[in-house]
């Protein structure tokens, strides 16, 4: 059972310098050719400073800047990550991030459903992040859902 | 005012409008463990065909979030890049598995006024299918697209 005493506590603080390589990195493996993501000249003649984040540029934040991950996880009681799906991702965008931005993420568990499922009992587990950027505003939030399997499905 | 680098204006969208698909090519486990290192997300559910036997998927299944990294390019060359995006979400609903064809699909479902003057938003019903018809993730996104300009 994931340990419920850390619902609303911060699990982990945490900064990212948001480096060209990885925007380009994350576009190159979603298969998203668009040149704003690989090449500054490119993404400044289309009116941004520098390379702009992809859609899902969190994902990046969250493992890449959250080195703690699967420790997290062990304080939260979670001991096989391959039980592990994501049921749900959500992103509110509140300001751009672009290239040689440093970003600072919070994340919190904001709570967890215990549901009976088809392979037997299952835990969904919110979490939030809540990123900064260098300047101390707001540029994103992401909600996700993990859903802790007791067991191996048959 | 809002910077959102799009030539997509409020105007030019109507509900019910049917956005242009986007089909990739079957995923593979090389593009699983490319993905594991863009995103950091090193579960060997992903990377490890006996860890994914042992958990019950049989054999390695795509990240999630590669998934919705479809979506995102799909939802990005419809907007002609990522600011105009305020939402996206998505709710993944079946296991993508190797040889998987993923098309990306999407149609308006809403279109309604801005806080902010000289902007729209508009909300759009997304998806995510393999070629059989089964739906691995579906979701919306509400994107903040500028007014043309009133001429009159």
């Amino acid at each position: 059972m994931v340990n419920r005493d850390m619902i609303g506590k911060p699990l982990s603080t945490f900064t990212f310098e948001v480096d060209r390589s990885k925007i380009r990195e994350l576009a190159q493996a979603v298969g998203d050719s668009n040149p704003i993501y690989q090449d500054v000249a490119a993404a400044q003649a289309a009116g941004y400073p520098d390379l702009p984040a992809p859609p899902t540029f969190g994902t990046v934040l969250s493992f890449w800047g959250n080195r703690r991950g699967f420790i997290t996880f062990r304080e939260l009681n979670i001991t096989q990550p391959n039980l592990v799906l994501h049921g749900e991702e959500e992103y509110t965008y509140l300001a751009p991030i672009y290239a040689g931005d440093v970003i600072t993420g919070t994340l919190t568990m904001t709570g967890v459903d215990e549901k009976l499922g088809r392979t037997g009992s299952m835990e969904f587990i919110t979490f939030e992040f809540d990123y900064t950027n260098q300047n101390g505003a707001a540029v994103l939030k992401t909600r996700q859902t993990a859903v802790i399997r007791q067991e191996v499905a048959k | 005012m809002t910077e959102t680098q799009t030539k997509l204006h409020f105007e030019d969208v109507q509900v019910g409008d049917i956005l242009p698909t986007l089909t990739k090519p079957p995923v593979s486990h090389n593009l699983f463990v490319r993905y594991s290192g863009a995103s950091g997300d090193f579960n060997p559910l992903h990377t490890d065909p006996a860890v994914g036997l042992a958990g019950g998927t049989g054999g390695v299944i795509a990240h999630g979030m590669l998934i919705m990294g479809f979506l995102g390019h799909f939802v990005s060359d419809y907007l002609g890049g990522p600011l105009p995006l305020s939402r996206f979400g998505v709710r993944f609903q079946s296991m993508t598995r190797i040889g998987d064809v993923i098309t990306c699909s999407g149609t308006v479902t809403k279109k309604y006024e801005a806080d902010e003057a000289g902007f729209g938003l508009i909300e759009v019903a997304i998806a995510a299918t393999d070629a059989t018809g089964d739906k691995k993730a579906s979701g919306s996104f509400v994107a903040k697209l500028p007014k043309r300009a009133d001429l009159t």
